[in-house]
């Protein structure tokens, strides 16, 4: 073997991983701990007043809870309706409209930040194309619903939340095989039997991991946000702009305290996905 | 924030288990036309806006014009603001491909013990918040002994971070795909030596795999905000960071820029779904 372990030697190998290790160090691993660090006011002055703050100030706990609520509803809402939608993709008996669809579910998922939040305004502003055709039938949208409220940014948030979950919902459809089915119906079971005993157990780990991606995709999304929002919007991001650049309000220690406890509900997230993602990878692998 | 998933192809050609009765199709096709129609409306809004000469209270616009698309593209900071993004996304794409495609490559043919570090390190980013990773940055590079805040090489390196994932995806992917081993052994045994097996053996086996990552990291670094609003913001104005501030005074100018964007990243995901994929790869961060 030309390129095996004999013949390139430690030191080559070394050399060869070097760059990407210091790479990672530099510019991942060394920021982050300098963050934690700046968010205790470094290791002279060691303080947790910021972190403190963070869940004590009320504006501050008050863009926790918006955040939390705006990513768990979006999240719970755009799995269950990628679910569905997903679903229906493996099942449909048309196969064109299945590609098209699986296509448009995996461009769709690549949409954000920016752009979203524009592209929103302009059919569910105060003069948004929908605002206006409800209003000529009669109904009065803005009196019920505004686009800059955190109801508003569920409903742009599901423009990327459903087609991802389809993008992730569909292997685990494609897993649940046939033979499971007509075993099933051997054994003299119907269909809701089916779906009870096997579907939704072998389903259920993947539909979880998804909702917790989603959930992790909305939490920490901010272009969004500010295009659509600016400050208007009291969430975890937007408050860690605000104290981060803002004249009246730059407070840096505090900016790096909000983006602390951010990062540790997103990492402990993403580390709940793996460990699910492990199980759901059982049946669609096997 | 990435992730392929491991499904055995993007479209899914084989129906799966049926149990029960049939005949759901209507329903189906309600769901699909719904779906569609919440994917596309958008669209169709932002795209009316950019062309439209006047629109606040009909459903549709009074007149179109090409104006908007004329007088952004004519804008003075059009060329310079798009330039920039330029730069920073190709910039980006060269680094990414110098740094990682060695590392992967050496993880299939000489050291499969380091993939958990590797694999680790180039899927981190997934558990960073954009805006995480923007606030760690500028904390650590606005003071000596390395001050680079403000400046595009903080920028790149920053997108550099946020492709991580994509491209060693795209690499594992591809060279998963080609039996490197065999094909490095089989090459030695007619002669050839180590570079030329690397440059007329495995490199244009894996070239689809490179290009895909490298058209998702440009998808990725090309109209992006987050980070070029806080590590470079009006110093080295990007694309991205212009588009925002003019929303307030031309709308219609950051509505013509949205389309440039969204015809881009389309057109990225078209290409990399038709052209190159057999796996579909599907993003989750930078928004």
């Amino acid at each position: 073997m030309i390129f095996s372990s004999r013949s390139i030697n430690r030191i080559g190998l070394l050399l060869a991983f070097a760059p990407f290790l210091i790479f990672s160090a530099m510019f991942m691993l060394i920021p982050v701990v300098a963050l934690l660090l700046g968010s205790v006011g470094g290791v002279e002055r060691l303080s947790f007043e910021w972190i403190a703050k963070v869940f004590t100030n009320a504006t501050f706990q008050r863009s926790i809870w918006n955040s939390l609520l705006l990513s768990v509803v979006s999240s719970i809402g755009g799995a269950i309706i990628g679910t569905a939608i997903g679903y229906a993709i493996t099942r449909t008996k048309r196969p064109r409209v299945r590609r098209a669809l699986t296509a448009l579910a995996t461009v769709s998922s690549n949409a954000g930040g920016i752009s979203l939040g524009f592209a929103f305004i302009t059919i569910l502003g105060a003069a948004g194309m929908i605002t206006i055709l409800l209003r000529t039938f009669g109904i009065d949208l803005l009196s019920f619903f505004s686009i800059y409220s955190v109801i508003g940014l569920m409903v742009v948030y599901l423009y990327f939340q459903v087609p991802l979950m389809i993008v992730l919902m569909l292997p685990a459809f494609v897993g649940l095989r046939r033979d499971w089915s007509e075993a099933s119906d051997s054994l003299g079971g119907d269909g809701r039997d089916f779906w009870r005993r096997i579907g939704i157990p072998v389903l259920m780990p993947s539909i979880v991991a998804g909702t917790v991606l989603l959930f992790v995709s909305s939490m920490g999304a901010y272009a969004t946000a500010q295009a659509l929002i600016g400050s208007r919007i009291n969430l975890m991001t937007i408050q860690i702009s605000i104290l981060r650049r803002g004249e009246v309000l730059y407070q840096p220690a505090q900016a790096d305290a909000m983006a602390v406890v951010l990062l540790l509900i997103v990492a402990l997230s993403v580390l709940a996905y793996h460990l699910i993602q492990r199980r759901a990878q059982r049946w669609i692998e096997a | 924030m990435s992730i392929t998933s491991d499904a055995p192809a993007t479209f899914v050609d084989r129906p799966v288990a049926r149990p029960g009765r049939g005949g759901p199709e209507l329903g189906f096709t309600l769901l699909f036309v719904l779906f569609t129609a919440y994917m596309l409306v958008p669209l169709v809004g932002v795209f009316l806006f950019s062309i439209a000469t006047t629109w606040f209270d009909t459903i549709l616009p009074v007149g179109y014009t090409l104006e908007h698309v004329v007088e952004t593209v004519n804008d003075p900071l059009f060329i310079p603001t798009v330039g920039r993004s330029l730069i920073a996304s190709i910039a980006t794409i060269i680094v990414s491909v110098v740094l990682m495609t060695p590392v992967v490559f050496l993880l299939h043919v000489a050291a499969p013990r380091l993939r958990p570090i590797v694999e680790f390190l180039s899927l981190l980013p997934f558990a960073l918040p954009t805006i995480v990773l923007a606030l760690s940055l500028i904390r650590t590079y606005s003071e000596p002994p390395v001050v680079l805040s403000g400046t595009p090489t903080l920028l790149i390196l920053a997108y550099v971070v946020t492709g991580l994932p994509f491209m060693y995806r795209g690499l594992d992917n591809s060279l998963r795909a080609i039996d490197t081993r065999n094909l490095s052994d089989a090459s030695a045994t007619l002669g050839a030596s180590r570079w030329t097996t690397l440059r007329r053996v495995i490199l244009p086996n894996i070239s689809t795999g490179i290009v895909a990552g490298a058209l998702l990291v440009f998808s990725v670094s090309f109209g992006e905000f987050t980070l070029s609003s806080f590590i470079v913001g009006d110093a080295w104005k990007t694309s991205g960071v212009w588009t925002v501030a003019i929303w307030d005074d031309q709308p219609h100018k950051t509505t013509v820029m949205v389309m440039i964007g969204f015809a881009i990243s389309w057109l990225i995901s078209l290409v990399i779904l038709f052209a190159f994929s057999k796996r579909a790869t599907v993003e989750v961060g930078q928004r």
